[in-house]
């Protein structure tokens, strides 16, 4: 049993490492955001990347969502979580120390990011685009901060986990594995690994990391920060705790199946696109409930509206929350995905969740929180109320831009005459017509930037008249006489959830008459559970178990994340090594008839290279490499991607936009020179387009010291590389590379064999057809069998 | 037909046994919220856990002449 003897215990808040990671948040707010509009300002005019390689589109992208997403909420959110996590648990962070690793080892990772991605340092996995060495050292912060938060509920002074405890929770266990699984992968060096998974098992691996990243990383911390903060700031409880806790459960259970929605009409199978859909949908229920519960909490609160910038902020975010988790689910329906994927569409998404719902939040946040932090009142309710209007403003310009944009990007490319051809071949008049709503994008990224800079401005005297305070309580403790290790084990909540995960495996591994016990003893057990919960009423039952220790909770979370990832995996990676073994069959049955038959063989030595160097400039934010099944998209990019052509793809390269072509099949529909004209002013031959000059490439020379250890890890991963071709790797690359130089020799065009631009050219030149020749008799060590 | 969408592709029972957890869950939480939280002064209590800090209020008397109202 549980006893609570009342102690009473001063308790002096650690405060300081809230305002570090407060600060932190605001300098990195005004990073990302500005390395923001520098992007959006190179769509609308690409000489804005200054002719440089470290400030191509390409490479700051990545630096642009990362510091928004990981430096900007990321600071954010362990400021609100730290600030709560201490006053709902009536106690103070359990280590000093680790909270200062924790800050410290945080900002280290940043300025590694903002180091590295525009070296072109990177594993091309958006939102995951970190090298291995990184990766470690997040997931080392990451334990730090784990361990500092669950040692802290370890020794709080209060019984209950208030409803936003829950979500910090869930954010740290979900994050956790959601990380490690993406980033399993093989280094061939301090920079470059290869993913464990390839083509299309990455490619839902990646996305079931990349949506719940959303998920787990920018919506259960902020909801869990909405739930303590919005009840201060309108001074009344949560409009509904019972909705909030299964606003909770709904929400963790479902949001981890919906990762497919970012693939449909893609080589995925399609049950795996129909089931992340339909939990799509689903999701809208959990995610409105917790919205209206935001809202509704401010009722008989509403006149604070008009005075209290902090409200304002607030009940906007709640609203984009709103708003957001209308339109994912919308654009999870695949007749509506037909339309809006790879466009600007997706981009005004993002940002309405990402400026509307995350950054009011954390602004509302900091005008909240800074000026209790240094004992002292806001500087001017005036700026900050400027800011707001500027602010939403701003975010305002921008969706509208990228929905208009988007939307007619999508009608573009699938409008079709009236015999049934494109009526629009030529790509570039999409971007051309989109010019002026990336113009407004621009204008509305400007004045959500400047709404940041008068905060900081505002913050920043506050801080300066105030004084640094660590806020001191007296508490009401509780001795803690809790269950036992074999009492938790064997309490109700985890006894009847591993029952029914052994009933679920029981389901797949046996026959119809297996399934059908189960099924009953689903049943059973539910009825079961149902009865010692009524029975246990009197006593110590589920509630005290569930809400009152924190390891039997986070077993709970675990169990509810992992069975949406392990169902949606497991079958796509069983699959895969039937696909596997069915092209090397007809590898085989080639060999033995001399017919041809779909032959799927990996990349050459140089064009393994030139993908190395696709990867690191990022080209993968501006094209795709995956042809869905449509009309519109078959005439005009070829026949569509095929789940088996990617069996050696690693990491995907599918993409997720198109401000560019998609260039799955690009291979062989121009010339060696076009593309030459092409990376050295894409103007040259695509007049009016907005991407960035690549000269650089061909006066660097391509690094082959490491092909051969590259070959080996991806012969560990399934490419049936021979020891004689690992072994003969760097005379291949450059036999290929000389077929290419000499041909644009022809033309009068210097390039090295062994230039970048030439292993770029031979991997584009691969793109959707069978090995290429990599010497003058085609006799290199991956020859050409037969296609094309 | 239970039988027909099996078959040759046995792993499809993933996703419906997923499903079925599911909807055992989200029941189950139901459960949990209407029937065993019925004491609704407990409820009151947790759901006013954010509103205990007295001392969190901000401190004017640092800063009372530069604030701009």
């Amino acid at each position: 049993m549980q006893a609570t003897t009342p102690v009473t215990k001063q308790v002096v808040y650690d405060d300081g490492i809230v305002r570090a990671f407060s600060i932190a948040t605001i300098l990195w707010a005004v990073v990302g955001l500005l390395v923001g509009v520098i992007v959006a300002t190179q769509l609308s005019f690409w000489q804005a990347n200054l002719n440089l390689q470290w400030t191509s589109f390409g490479r700051l992208r990545q630096l642009h969502t990362n510091a928004a997403i990981f430096a900007f909420v990321g600071n954010m959110m362990f400021a609100g979580i730290y600030y709560s996590t201490q006053r709902l648990l009536k106690t103070r962070l359990a280590s000093d120390a680790l909270s200062k690793i924790h800050f410290w080892g945080w900002q280290l990772i940043i300025v590694a990011a903002a180091v590295t991605y525009p070296l072109g340092i990177t594993q091309s996995k958006e939102y995951a685009e970190l090298i291995w060495p990184i990766d470690l050292a997040v997931v080392l912060v990451w334990v730090v901060f784990a361990v500092n938060f669950f040692w802290t509920l370890g020794k709080r002074n209060e019984r209950n986990l208030y409803v936003a405890i829950w979500f910090y929770i869930a954010t740290i266990v979900t994050i956790a594995v959601l990380y490690i699984v993406n980033n399993l992968q093989i280094p061939t060096s301090w920079t470059h690994s290869y993913s464990i998974f390839t083509g299309v098992q990455d490619a839902l691996v990646q996305w079931w990391y990349g949506h719940n990243a959303v998920a787990f990383f920018l919506t259960t911390p902020i909801l869990g920060i909405m739930y303590y903060f919005l009840p201060k700031a309108a001074g009344r409880p949560v409009y509904s705790y019972r909705l909030s806790i299964v606003h909770f459960w709904s929400l963790i259970f479902i949001y981890i199946w919906a990762g497919p929605h970012h693939l449909l009409y893609t080589a995925l199978p399609d049950w795996a696109q129909t089931m992340g859909m339909i939990f799509s949908v689903m999701l809208w229920a959990p995610s409105w409930g917790g919205m209206l519960n935001g809202l509704l909490t401010l009722r008989g609160a509403w006149d604070k509206l008009r005075t209290d910038p902090v409200i304002k902020f607030f009940i906007v975010a709640v609203t984009f929350y709103g708003m957001s988790t209308f339109e994912g689910p919308l654009l999870s329906i695949k007749s509506v995905s037909a339309l809006g994927h790879y466009t600007d569409w997706i981009i005004g998404h993002v940002h309405g969740g990402a400026l509307g719902w995350n950054g009011f939040m954390a602004f509302g946040m900091l005008y909240w929180m800074v000026p209790r932090l240094w004992k002292t009142k806001l500087w001017s309710v005036k700026l900050a109320e400027a800011h707001f209007w500027i602010a939403t403003l701003g975010i305002m310009l921008y969706i509208v831009a990228m929905w208009i944009s988007g939307v007619s990007q999508g009608l573009f490319w699938r409008a079709l005459d009236a015999d049934a051809f494109l009526k629009y071949p030529d790509f570039i008049e999409g971007l051309l017509a989109s010019r002026y709503m990336y113009h407004m994008r621009l204008l509305g990224g400007l004045a959500y930037l400047v709404g940041a800079v008068l905060m900081v401005v505002n913050l920043w005297v506050t801080i300066r008249r105030g004084r640094a305070h660590d806020v001191s309580v007296e508490v009401q403790g509780f001795a803690k006489d809790g269950p036992g290790f074999w009492r938790l084990i064997g309490g109700a909540p985890v006894v009847y959830s591993l029952v029914l995960v052994l009933l679920s495996l029981l389901l797949f591994a046996t026959g119809a008459l297996g399934s059908a016990v189960a099924v009953a003893g689903f049943i059973v057990v539910v009825i079961a559970a149902g009865l010692s919960i009524g029975l246990k009423r009197s006593g110590q039952g589920w509630h005290d178990l569930v809400e009152g220790h924190s390891v039997a909770f986070s077993v709970l979370v675990l169990l509810a994340i992992l069975v949406g990832g392990l169902v949606e995996i497991v079958p796509v990676v069983i699959a895969k090594k039937d696909m596997t073994a069915k092209v090397a069959m007809a590898d085989s049955v080639w060999a033995e008839s001399g017919e041809y038959v779909f032959v799927q063989m990996p990349y050459s030595p140089l064009e393994l290279e030139g993908r190395d160097i696709y990867v690191s400039e990022g080209c993968y934010v501006c094209h795709s490499q995956m042809i869905r099944p449509f009309r519109h998209e078959t005439l005009r990019y070829g026949e569509y991607s095929r789940a088996e052509e990617f069996i050696y793809d690693t990491p995907f390269q599918w993409g997720s936009k198109r401000t560019g072509p998609d260039l799955h099949r690009v291979g062989g529909k121009y010339a060696n020179l076009w593309h030459y004209l092409h990376m050295m002013d894409p103007r040259n031959t695509s007049p009016g387009s907005n991407m960035p000059n690549y000269p650089h490439l061909k006066d660097r020379i391509v690094d082959t010291a490491g092909t051969a250890k590259k070959m080996e890890v991806l012969r560990t991963l399934g490419a049936p590389y021979t020891d004689e071709e690992i072994a003969a790797s760097v005379e291949t690359a450059l036999s290929q590379g000389r077929l290419i130089a000499d041909d644009l020799a022809e033309m009068d065009i210097v390039v090295a064999p062994d230039s970048e631009l030439t292993a770029l050219i031979a991997y584009l030149q691969r793109l959707g057809r069978g090995p290429q020749p990599t010497g003058p008799d085609t006799g290199g060590t991956v020859a050409a069998r037969g296609e094309d | 037909m239970f039988k027909w969408f099996f078959q040759g592709n046995e792993y499809l029972a993933w996703p419906l046994v997923g499903l079925v957890i599911f909807v055992i869950a989200f029941l189950a939480v139901l459960f949990y919220v209407f029937v065993v939280l019925r004491n609704d002064a407990e409820v009151a209590r947790m759901a006013s856990l954010p509103l205990d800090d007295a001392a969190d209020e901000p401190d004017a008397s640092l800063a009372e002449e530069g604030v701009q109202e």
